[in-house]
């Protein structure tokens, strides 16, 4: 039987977070009263002209320059012709033949490790298009163009990934990528980054690409994994069975959990790209280019190994706190208030996260960053103890006090007072005079069991260097 | 060469046989014009060249529009705030 070797190529369509829409200023949001962003452009009215946003251009080159591209001085818009009725022109502004962005690169890391390049082909403009509705409408369909002529960016990667572990990589680190940078959410649930992955098999060790089936209807890290593993067995069982391969499109059900045939070669659109006569093109000039390169925030890659030297903290405790922008922002505003990374980290991951994951997001998070600082000084001045500093923190999350402040309302502050330990070391030994005796004769482990009794019985506010002493002083007394 | 029944399907017409011949004498016709004014020397005429132009933009400033029922209703069908069009279920977008 022939071994076959995967090969594939993506195209990532990202929504752009601008306020308003590519060609007018529309609000570019999401969730409002049906057609309430509309206007004569988006909804192609005649002798309405398109104006390009700012913004939405600084965003692509963002994450052109972010994907190591060549940014295009000059590039042009193009009109992409079908008939459907989300769209209200009868074609989309796109770009065709001058992109924006050429020729970029990102990294990807297999299972086993090894690190290959995949080649980003281009990164172009376009405008979305509008929304249908079938649902409760029998004889006919209804039209929402609140998200038409929303800004959208297509990456298109070069056949490069050889594995599926590479694909879910790079989809990974792009969305991060574009979180990073603001420009996109990446939220494939809700669509605003949808993936297409176009597959194909060839025998191992052949050079000619073999015939491609695009896969449609991704909306998940977890369906793209599953569609290309599903379409590697199903091309792979046709071709042993000596069946063609077709061109073709094919959708995925995430429910069935397998492709069905969408359209073949023969019925693809003939698009009729020409373009755009509404648009002059489109000119960058270099010195704003070099702007957005300067503005653009610190990268996810660069930004993990600067935080591991800064602040002392090991691989893994880095990529937690990287998975996320607002978790390392999080993070790095409290550790630099705090002065202490790895005790700041510990709790930014131990209890933050924790409650954050409970409901909620890190941005609305009720203990700021500057709170949690606080916090995590109380606990490295020794005024509470770590086991206190849970307490308050639970109380920080439904109080907007300072956690010193707290500690002060609630009486947790550190307990050093030696006569008022000796006092709860007494109870303790008469308590539990079995133990004692096991320590004295020879079970040193049982002074933690002890000690642990004393902190319980002061409510954890003893000072733990105090009480360790005077629980073996008064132990080693009873001996006598 | 063209193929007018091709044309059409993408321009959603429904052609007619008896008009096919007549229609493509009318775009052969067009294309005609259009290649003859590409035969025309420009050598000495300055153009629209892309180096030349001008960037033209707006700035990211949202305007809110109201009321869809305004824009919403000068169309053939509506339900609620939404168009109506016939049935449509299928692909759009590639």
């Amino acid at each position: 039987m022939t071994e076959y070797e995967l090969v594939v190529g993506i195209e990532i369509h990202a929504q752009l977070l601008t306020k308003s829409k590519l060609f007018c200023a529309c609000p570019n949001r999401f969730g409002d009263r049906p057609n309430a962003n509309t206007c004569p452009v988006c909804l192609a009215h005649p002798g309405v002209l398109p104006v390009v946003n700012r913004a939405a251009i600084e965003k692509l080159v963002k994450a052109g320059l972010a994907l190591n591209c060549k940014v295009n001085e000059i590039s042009r818009f193009a009109r992409k012709n079908y008939f459907y009725p989300d769209l209200p022109k009868g074609y989309q502004i796109s770009q065709y033949e001058m992109p924006v962005c050429t020729d970029g690169r990102l990294d990807v890391t297999d299972s086993d490790g090894k690190q290959r390049t995949i080649r980003i082909r281009r990164i172009h403009i376009e405008e979305d298009a509008g929304k249908l509705l079938h649902e409760g409408v029998r004889s006919g369909s209804l039209v929402d163009l609140n998200r038409a002529g929303t800004p959208l960016m297509e990456i298109v990667t070069e056949p490069d990934f050889r594995s599926v572990d590479e694909v879910y990589d790079f989809l990974t680190q792009l969305r991060r990528i574009l979180r990073y940078l603001k420009v996109c959410d990446g939220n494939m649930e809700e669509g605003s980054m949808r993936c297409e992955p176009n597959i194909s098999i060839r025998p191992r060790g052949t050079e000619a690409l073999g015939v491609k089936v695009e896969l449609k209807n991704i909306n998940s890290f977890k369906a793209a994994r599953r569609g290309i593993e599903y379409e590697v067995i199903r091309q792979t069982l046709m071709l042993d069975r000596g069946e063609k391969l077709r061109q073709e499109t094919r959708g995925w059900d995430e429910n069935k959990e397998e492709s069905f045939l969408m359209r073949v070669k023969e019925d693809a659109h003939d698009y009729r790209y020409f373009p755009d006569p509404d648009l002059p093109p489109l000119k960058l000039d270099s010195a704003w280019i070099e702007e957005i390169r300067k503005t653009t925030e610190e990268l996810p890659r660069p930004r993990k190994e600067r935080i591991i030297k800064e602040y002392g903290l090991n691989e893994a405790d880095a990529d937690v706190l990287c998975s996320e922008f607002a978790i390392i922002d999080y993070f790095e505003t409290a550790a630099r208030k705090a002065g202490d990374g790895k005790l700041t980290a510990n709790w930014v991951m131990g209890e933050v996260l924790r409650a954050v994951k409970a409901g909620g997001t890190i941005e609305s998070f009720p203990v700021r960053p500057d709170r949690l600082a606080e916090l995590v000084k109380l606990i490295r001045t020794g005024r509470i103890s770590s086991t206190i500093a849970k307490k308050v923190f639970e109380l920080m999350l439904t109080s907007p006090n300072s956690p010193e402040a707290i500690v002060e309302a609630e009486g947790l502050g550190i307990v050093s007072d030696e006569k008022a330990i000796a006092e709860a070391v007494a109870l303790i030994i008469s308590e539990n005079p079995e133990q004692v005796r096991q320590f004295l004769e020879g079970k040193d482990k049982v002074m933690g069991f002890l000690v642990g009794q004393g902190m319980k019985k002061m409510k954890g506010k003893a000072d733990p260097a105090i009480l360790n002493r005077l629980m073996k002083e008064a132990v080693e007394k009873s001996r006598a | 060469m063209f193929d007018i029944q091709k044309i059409a399907k993408l321009a959603r017409l429904n052609l007619k046989p008896e008009t096919e011949s007549e229609l493509s004498t009318q775009v052969k016709n067009i294309l005609g014009y259009v290649e003859a004014l590409q035969a025309v020397d420009t050598s000495t005429v300055e153009g629209y060249g892309l180096s030349d132009a001008s960037p033209h933009f707006r700035p990211d400033e949202p305007v809110e529009r109201g009321d869809p029922e305004l824009r919403v209703r000068i169309s053939a069908r509506t339900q609620g705030d939404l168009f109506f069009v016939p049935k449509v279920i299928g692909e759009g977008d590639a």
